[in-house]
């Protein structure tokens, strides 16, 4: 994403960012129609709703006072 | 003698109560009070008591609330929520009384005032309980209704197949989700965005329920 040091940004914390990571590796599998849990069986509903209350869940921190340092 | 057309006559029986309003309050002044001549409530009408109930009709995924009766009401908003008198989904919607017409026993036509809100995504996986109340312009508070959702009867097991047009939201999803994880944050127009991306996911799939559907 482009470094823009005095826009207003939404912050998370470093738990906040191992979840994206499994975010996205979760999304993966369920894009190929996997079960996040075993990546041989399909997705059940289970998974999907957890994968999707995971992101909704997140609680990142919203900071307005610039400027920031380039993290990217 | 025959009968004027309906929308005079919907006129004529407006007309008629204005003037019996009016012959009240000429007849029996109350010393002090303020009468107010008024078509529609406003907000500056405390002296309407609202007496009837909210009934609920739900389909699957909507509930509908009304409140009718046959004199004029205030407009209102509609809270609520999952746990009686704790209205967590609260005063977002808004809606003015409108007047209604129908059909009596004796196929009269009848005039009505109705306040009428529209829930939707009431439909959980299991059978859901709600409480809901309504607080009128004019200050006051319905009486608490409550009304229960039926469920989609989904088990945490049943499989889900996802539209095509769902991937290339799944794929967004993951490169949003990379890139924050690795930059620690997102501008505010992203994280909308990765959410509302997420909510896209959800609506647009497709699950296979148990109960064959």
């Amino acid at each position: 994403m482009p470094y823009q040091p005095n826009s207003p940004r939404w912050e998370f914390t470093t738990g906040d960012r191992t979840t994206l990571k499994t975010i996205a590796a979760q999304a993966n599998a369920m894009m190929r129609g996997l079960s996040p849990a075993s990546l041989t069986a399909p997705v059940k509903r289970g998974d999907f709703d957890a994968w999707k209350n995971s992101i909704l869940g997140l609680t990142p921190t919203f900071n307005s006072t610039g400027p920031f340092p380039d993290t990217r | 003698m025959e009968q004027p057309p309906f929308h005079i006559r919907v006129r004529q029986e407006m007309a008629a109560e204005r003037r019996s309003r009016r012959s009240t309050i000429e007849d029996e002044p109350a010393e002090g009070e303020y009468f107010q001549e008024m078509d529609y409530p406003t907000r500056d009408s405390p002296d309407i008591q609202v007496v009837s109930a909210a009934t609920v009709a739900f389909g699957n995924d909507t509930a509908t609330v009304t409140v009718t009766q046959s004199t004029p009401f205030p407009g209102g908003s509609i809270q609520w929520g999952t746990a009686t008198g704790v209205y967590t989904s609260g005063l977002q919607q808004h809606k003015k009384t409108v007047l209604t017409t129908s059909l009596n026993a004796t196929n009269q036509q009848v005039l009505s005032y109705t306040l009428q809100f529209k829930l939707t995504g009431m439909q959980q996986a299991a059978a859901q309980a709600y409480f809901g109340q309504i607080r009128y312009d004019d200050g006051t508070l319905s009486s608490e209704f409550t009304w229960t959702q039926p469920g989609l009867n989904a088990s945490a097991n049943d499989q889900v197949f996802f539209y095509d047009k769902v991937l290339t939201d799944f794929a967004a999803i993951m490169n949003w989700a990379e890139k924050a994880s690795q930059a620690g944050w997102m501008l505010p127009d992203q994280w909308t965005n990765f959410r509302n991306l997420v909510i896209n996911t959800a609506w647009y799939n497709y699950v296979k329920w148990n109960d064959g559907r």
